[in-house]
């Protein structure tokens, strides 16, 4: 099925008889649901003021409609009075009538609960207008799309019901299978079921977008004109069933005059004004899920702030004059847009044809037969049940679908409140399955393929690529939670069980996780007390404060077998230095000479023995800024001993920190050979040996030993081809 | 078994039974309710029944050694409110003589039950998926576990439960006296595990209590009747045995509609009990430092309350409390448990005397000291440990199970913590990166000038990295914010717009639906959505969601983000720049000008190129092989591949005019990293390791301008690899 769309655009002539068509009818069945409403205000208690209570529905229906169609973000939307408030409102009314002092007289009674009524209705007004200001719209923009579904799905339902309610005179039932054999009530019944089939070949087939309405005018006039011609009797066409049924008589409005003001009991007023919050909150919240459906339905784009500030200022306007509030109606404003009219001009319409109700009473509506204003019902209604229980089915994924069917289902058996709450539960608890099927474990990778930027000296690395398989690194992503915390255990526990372990260090960076809950602090404490009793250390890396609360909050405090650090290069490090300290203490504190980290770089004792004397010694001090970015300086340092910092200025001003390098590294090597101005400052945390290589000693090694300068710029260019290679490992890595 | 483990173990089997015995006596308490004390005895032989099978079942098939298990008051007090239901149903329709043996009948199906649940639960494997229970969700359940443990321990020492209406009556001096004295021993072992931070306090002092109690009334001669009038001691009908509580003639009375109209409650308990066997055997994990097998256990707890429940017990499982005293004693055997089961069962036979060495006051001080301690645990102590809306869920579930229920508590808890959950995800940024094509390129460099051209017009390319699950909760936001940013977006209009799905794990309808609506701004007035990176699940949902594509569409899929920026680009630089995308010849000398900026240097290694051509589809270098040439190319554009057991074969990047490739391998001596892929006819120039040592022989100065040229650049691309792990690692 085609949505409702403006895609079918004719000439102005045109849209115009479209949107007089569809303003006419939704003018009458706009009429036909406010006498619904209005009657079911006093249904209960008071029948006496039926006239009275359905005038406030149709001036209120007239003024909503008028203002909305010509203010709402949706042209063509159809605003009259509406259910759901009133049901509100009842409440307010058996409120105020059991407030009423003994023997107050039935008038006294009535001018009581019209004050009350319209008093909530300007403070439905105000609510909405208030929280359209404040932006709170986007609330029902968290309402799941299924949910969205399911409701438009239970609102087709109840619009079919309606629309077959108009043809059997009531709600139907089983009881209305022997009607049939009446051939007034089965012709008219047939004739609805014959008109939805037109409508929706129609719909199917034409290219013109005036055939639809032109087709309604058409059965219209060839009605009116076989009524006329045979002068049927409308009093039993009434009673057939052929015509809508409602009894309008005594004075429509207005409700009650200035004066008799006189006699309202105030207190009654105050003590009902118990009941006004939820009918406020019924409102609001049903006029955003419409406003949302009607989005939904027709694609428009639909600004929910601009909805709740001008339909609650049309509320205001409703409740001055006596009214009730109202909203744009799914049924409504779906028919006219799908009728093809999406002009502002509908919404004028049926505020003119329901004035013209308040004037002229009934017999506006025995223009309209029943068939036709319970088949275009019919017709949408269905539209919404086709779309929502069947199309969809295709088109989402089978729980969302079955979230569908569940508010359908508690819709039609329950109620509205019931199928929306128990929806938006559902697909809750969905996504938290959902999610909790995603896996939290990004990357699984070892110290052998990653380390740590120290390793910036080629020995280093060396040493660790054998070694690095002691350190297991794990890289969460996402959001940790019930869900998901414990196969994060059990992962390493079964990795760890799993024979192959040699791992010493289980490392857990943090970097991308976005939020974790208790559930994974107990996780976590549960794998510190796997590691206790298999003899690894766990490393915590990248807990962001809020992170680190929710741990140290937990009871997870660092110990022989938790460590926590700061990021993965740090944990990474402090991993390396512990395995090395281990398996080659003579590296991480024995001394080294000039001549043995040139023959590591050069792989070549004799090139090492002749370019030593070129290096000049150069002992730093801790804290001492060695390189500083942005200087134009071209010497390249070999660190023999100590620790130094290779950091950047942000934006801000603030150091940040890149890596770490220590004995064995080279520094300075890339400004020296792009010839730039030095991109990062290098600053010693501790007493450090360096040995200094300037441009004009390499350019005087070129003059005089070419073979030397050869050798070192081949080395220079592999320890880089080199570094490039992990780079672009890491890359890869990171990238994925 | 050696005898220096045995002696150990009898000790502990000596201390334990006698602790389980007392333990069980007050557990079994719990069960009754309202008027129903007369059942004391029965509940009370129904629970000692019941620790003496559970105990020896334990022994013998826990994997934790030394395990002592008992009939525990978490699923007693949970079977508390359906029991107290049957009774009043039962006295009403069958008359009061129906009542016990209908009560051991509903109390001994509801462990066989739980007893069969449990153990298929453990065969089934299935007991990893109680982990998935919200950690405040257990917490709630153990505080509202403790509020009615708490109520039934003032219940025993009242002697009746106690409710808003009766609390009046509860004023005479040997109530007052016994609530003192139940009071006396709670602060006692309160003090005590302040100061002494060991688990061994309560039974110490239970102990000391029961001997002082005894002596007290030796020393004194108070008589056993007396003791019972006033309730100090719990009353025993004159030759009423302990057990069996029912005999079989009378099993005819049984009224099983009661039975089965409390039926609906009996899930509660099981989800109740395994939670609370998960709770116990993580709390002894963590004692014990011995890792438990969750399954197992469960097959044992089964085994314990099939049986239990058999012989009319009571639910049970593993005590923490006793198997850590156990364990503390050095007796990490089967011994303990057995010694145990045979001191529950002479308890049985000699009920009359058990139950008159042990007074009221410390069975309900004990109830209440375990009560109170679950309730300082969970509402007290949790709320510095959690954040505050993980507190206020535990507070919820506490309320809701004092007020209306367990299984109504359990159902808000966990709808409760799914919709936290839900609102702390929906407030995670999903947009992990938004850039313009203007600072983020795609890896074709096959033209020169490309990415300067790309400076200029590249604000036209939007491209947005997202990242996580995308849900109801964040769609909207998502749609809204690159509607915001295309509308914002100052003089450049947004041509393409390219949404990187590559880090996003799933989506729902409402993020298709927020798609939907950011499709309708495509167009030819509008932009060309480009959606990259989607996973298979992430496709057939687009997709299925009626996102169209091809045809008439402006929507295009690529499999990821440096294909989709390709082509946008492409398309970009066609309208703008055209000739960029053209590429035309040029000569050897040119590039090698351009590459090691020098014409002398350029001169001199232009002899010892060698000049290869090949066509479209043709492998220039095969990922895998020994390396000893650099290729310059001079024409064309060639792909390089990279195979990957994981990935397959992937596309890495696109090199052409000016490009050098395989220089990385040249000097690391190590096989090609990854294949050269004609895309088309492409010429290029090779220089091998013999040109590297002719040139070195013929003349040096150039060999070292040629390292340094070649150090020079991969100076340059280090730097900027390094600049791209910056920008992705931020």
């Amino acid at each position: 099925m085609a949505p409702a769309g403006t895609d079918r655009k004719g000439t102005a002539t045109g849209r115009l008889f479209t949107a007089v068509v569809a303003g006419l009818i939704c003018g009458i069945l706009a009429v036909v649901l406010s006498i619904g409403a209005g009657s079911l205000l006093f249904s209960l208690t008071l029948d006496t003021h039926l006239a009275a209570t359905v005038g406030m529905a149709l001036a209120a229906t007239a003024l909503i409609s008028l203002v909305v169609g010509l203010t709402s973000s949706i042209p063509g939307a159809v605003a009259p009075v509406q259910e759901v408030p009133v049901i509100g409102l009842t409440a307010v009314v058996v409120a105020v009538q059991s407030a009423m002092p003994e023997g107050a007289s039935h008038d006294a009674t009535f001018v009581t609960v019209v004050v009350a009524v319209v008093l909530s209705t300007l403070v439905a007004g105000i609510v909405a207008a208030g929280l359209g200001l404040v932006r709170g719209g986007a609330i029902v923009r968290f309402v799941p799309y299924p949910v969205v579904g399911g409701f438009l799905a239970g609102t087709g339902w109840l619009i079919v019901l309606g629309g077959f309610g108009l043809v059997f005179g009531h709600t139907p039932g089983v009881d209305d299978i022997g009607r049939l054999q009446n051939l007034s009530f089965a012709t008219n019944l047939g004739l609805t079921l014959l008109f939805v089939v037109l409508l929706a070949t129609i719909e199917a087939r034409a290219t013109s977008s005036l055939v639809l309405p032109g087709a309604i005018l058409i059965t219209l006039l060839i009605f009116n004109l076989v009524v006329v011609t045979t002068a049927i009797d409308p009093v039993s066409l009434h009673d057939d069933g052929w015509l809508v049924r409602v009894s309008m008589d005594g004075n429509l409005w207005p409700p009650i005059a200035l004066a008799d003001l006189a006699v309202v009991e105030w207190r009654a007023v105050a003590l009902a004004m118990i009941a006004m919050p939820t009918m406020v909150f019924m409102t609001v919240l049903s006029q955003l899920m419409n406003d949302t459906g009607i989005e939904l339905e027709t694609r428009a784009d639909v600004d929910l702030d601009r909805e709740l500030r001008t339909n609650g200022a049309a509320n205001l306007l409703a409740g001055v004059v006596g009214g009730m509030p109202g909203f744009p109606s799914v049924s409504l404003t779906l028919l006219a847009r799908r009728l093809g009219a999406t002009s502002r001009l509908v919404g004028v319409l049926v505020a003119a044809v329901a004035v013209g109700a308040l004037l002229l009473g009934s017999t506006v509506l025995d223009l309209i037969p029943t068939f036709l204003l319970g088949g275009m019902l019919i017709w949408i209604g269905g539209g919404l049940l086709v779309q929502w229980l069947f199309a969809s089915y295709r088109r989402l994924d089978r729980w969302e679908y079955l979230v569908i069917v569940l508010i359908f289902g508690v819709i039609v058996g329950v109620g509205f409140a019931q199928g929306i709450f128990l929806g938006l539960v559902a697909a809750v608890i969905l996504f938290v399955i959902q999610y909790g099927r995603v896996d939290t474990m990004r990357l699984w990778l070892t110290g052998r393929d990653y380390q740590s930027s120290a390793a910036a000296s080629e020995e280093r690395r060396k040493l660790l690529t054998a070694l690095g398989d002691a350190i297991v690194i794990i890289r969460l992503q996402g959001f940790l939670f019930f869900g998901t915390a414990d196969r994060l255990r059990r992962a390493v526990e079964r990795y760890a069980a799993s024979g192959e372990a040699s791992a010493r260090f289980v490392l857990i960076d943090f970097g991308r996780v976005t939020g974790i809950d208790s559930s994974t602090v107990l996780s976590l404490t549960r794998l510190v007390q796997v590691a206790e009793r298999d003899g690894f250390i766990v490393v915590l890396s990248s807990l962001t404060t809020e992170h680190g609360n929710a741990q140290q909050r937990g009871g997870l405090l660092p110990g022989p077998n938790l460590h926590f650090g700061s990021d993965i290069d740090a944990s990474l490090r402090w991993c390396e230095d512990a395995l090395l300290t281990e398996a080659h203490p003579e590296f991480v504190t024995g001394p080294r000479t000039l001549m043995a980290l040139l023959t590591g770089l050069m792989s070549d004792e004799a090139m090492a023995a002749r370019i030593a004397p070129h290096f000049e010694a150069r002992d730093i001090p801790p804290d001492t800024c060695f390189i500083e970015q942005g200087a134009v300086s071209d010497d390249i340092f070999l660190v023999e001993s100590g620790h130094a910092a290779v950091q950047v200025r942000s934006a801000t001003g603030q150091p940040v920190r890149l890596a770490t390098i220590g004995p064995g590294a080279i520094a300075g090597e890339l400004a020296y050979y792009l010839q730039t101005p030095r991109t990062a400052s290098v600053v010693s945390e501790e007493d450090m040996k360096l040995w200094r290589l300037s441009r004009a000693s390499i350019d005087q090694l070129r003059a005089e030993a070419p073979e030397v300068a050869l050798a070192l710029h081949q080395a220079m260019a592999t320890m880089l081809a080199g570094r490039l290679d992990g780079t672009n490992r890491v890359l890869r890595f990171m990238a994925d | 078994m050696p005898v220096h483990s045995l002696i150990p173990g009898i000790g502990a089997g000596v201390i334990c039974g006698f602790l389980a015995i007392v333990q069980s006596a007050g557990f079994g308490m719990l069960l009754l309710v309202g008027e129903s004390q007369a059942l004391a005895p029965t509940a009370i032989g129904m629970a000692l029944f019941s620790t003496a099978v559970m105990a020896a079942v334990a022994a013998l098939t826990s994997s934790t050694p030394g395990v002592v298990a008992i009939a525990q008051g978490i699923p007693i007090a949970a079977l508390a409110g359906p029991v107290a239901m049957i009774i009043a149903t039962t006295a009403a329709g069958n008359g009061d003589e129906a009542v016990p043996v209908t009560v051991v009948a509903a109390v001994a199906l509801a462990t066989v039950i739980i007893g069969l649940a449990s153990f298929l639960i453990g065969t089934l494997k299935l007991g990893r998926f109680v982990r998935f229970v919200p950690f405040p969700v257990i917490g709630g359940f153990l505080a509202g576990s403790g509020w009615l443990i708490l109520l039934g321990g003032v219940g025993v020492v009242a002697g009746h439960s106690v409710t808003a209406a009766n609390v009046t009556h509860l004023g005479d001096t040997s109530t007052l006296l016994r609530f003192a004295t139940a009071g006396g021993f709670v602060l006692l072992v309160g003090l005590l595990k302040l100061r002494l931070p060991v688990n061994l306090v309560v039974p110490a002092v239970a102990l000391a209590a029961i001997v002082g109690f005894n002596l007290v009334t030796l020393l004194f001669a108070i008589d056993d009747p007396g003791l019972r009038a006033d309730g100090w001691l719990i009353s025993v009908a004159d030759g009423q045995a302990l057990w069996p509580p029912v005999v079989p003639a009378d099993f005819a009375m049984i009224d099983w509609s009661a039975i089965a109209g409390q039926l609906i409650s009996l899930p509660t308990v099981v989800i109740l009990t395994v939670v609370a066997v998960l709770m116990n055997a993580t709390g002894i994990e963590m004692e014990t430092g011995r890792d438990v097998d969750l399954d197992r256990e469960l097959r044992s707890v089964g085994l314990q309350n099939l049986l239990g429940g058999a012989g009319g017990g009571m639910p049970g499982f593993h005590s923490v409390s006793l198997t850590i005293l156990s364990t503390r004693l050095g007796a990490a055997n089967a011994v303990v448990g057995l010694i145990a089961s045979g001191f529950c069962i002479a308890a049985l036979v000699f009920g009359q005397v058990v139950l008159s060495l042990v007074p009221t006051p410390l069975l309900g001080g004990l109830l209440i000291w375990v009560g109170l301690s679950l309730l300082t645990a969970w509402l007290v102590q949790s709320f510095s440990r959690l954040s505050i809306w993980e507190y206020l869920v535990i507070l919820l579930i506490f309320l809701v199970i004092v007020g209306a229920g367990f299984a109504w508590g359990i159902l808000t808890g966990l709808i409760a913590a799914a919709v936290l959950f839900v609102i702390e995800y929906g407030r995670i940024e999903i947009v992990r990166h938004i850039m313009t094509g203007r600072d983020y390129q795609s890896s074709n460099d096959t033209a020169e000038g490309r990415r300067e051209a790309l400076r200029q017009v590249g604000d036209a390319i939007l491209i947005v990295r997202l990242q996580g699950f995308l849900f109801f909760g964040t769609a909207d936001r998502l749609r809204k914010s690159i509607q915001q940013r295309i509308e914002s977006h100052d003089g450049t209009a947004i041509r393409y717009l390219i949404v990187d799905f590559h880090r996003v794990s799933g989506l729902d309808s409402s993020t298709v639906q927020s798609f939907s609506r950011l499709a309708q701004m495509t167009g030819p007035d509008g932009f060309v959505l480009v959606l990259c990176g989607m996973s298979e699940s992430v496709r057939t949902a687009m997709v299925r969601g009626g996102l169209k594509t091809g045809g008439e569409s402006h929507i295009r899929i690529e499999n990821d983000l440096d294909h989709g920026l390709e082509w946008s680009e492409n398309r970009l630089l066609g309208e703008t720049t055209p000739d960029i995308i053209a590429s035309t010849p040029v000569s050897a000398e040119t590039l090698l000008i351009e590459v090691v900026k020098s014409q002398k240097l350029a001169e001199a290694l232009l002899p010892h190129l060698e000049r290869a051509e090949i066509g479209s589809g043709d492998t220039l270098i095969a990922q895998g092989t020994p390396s000893d040439d650099i290729y310059f190319i001079a024409q064309g554009r060639a792909a390089i591949m990279l195979e990957d057991e994981a990935l397959g074969t992937v596309r890495v990047a696109t090199v052409g005019r000016g490009s050098i490739v395989g220089e990385m391998a040249f000097y690391l001596a190590k096989p090609r990293s990854a294949s050269v892929v004609a895309e088309g006819q492409v010429v290029a120039w090779r220089f091998s390791a013999r040109s590297l040592d002719r040139l070195q022989a013929v003349s040096p100065e150039s060999a070292i301008g040629f390292h340094r040229a070649m150090a020079s650049l991969l100076a340059d691309r280090l730097t900027s690899t390094n600049q791209l792990v910056r920008l992705l690692a931020d």
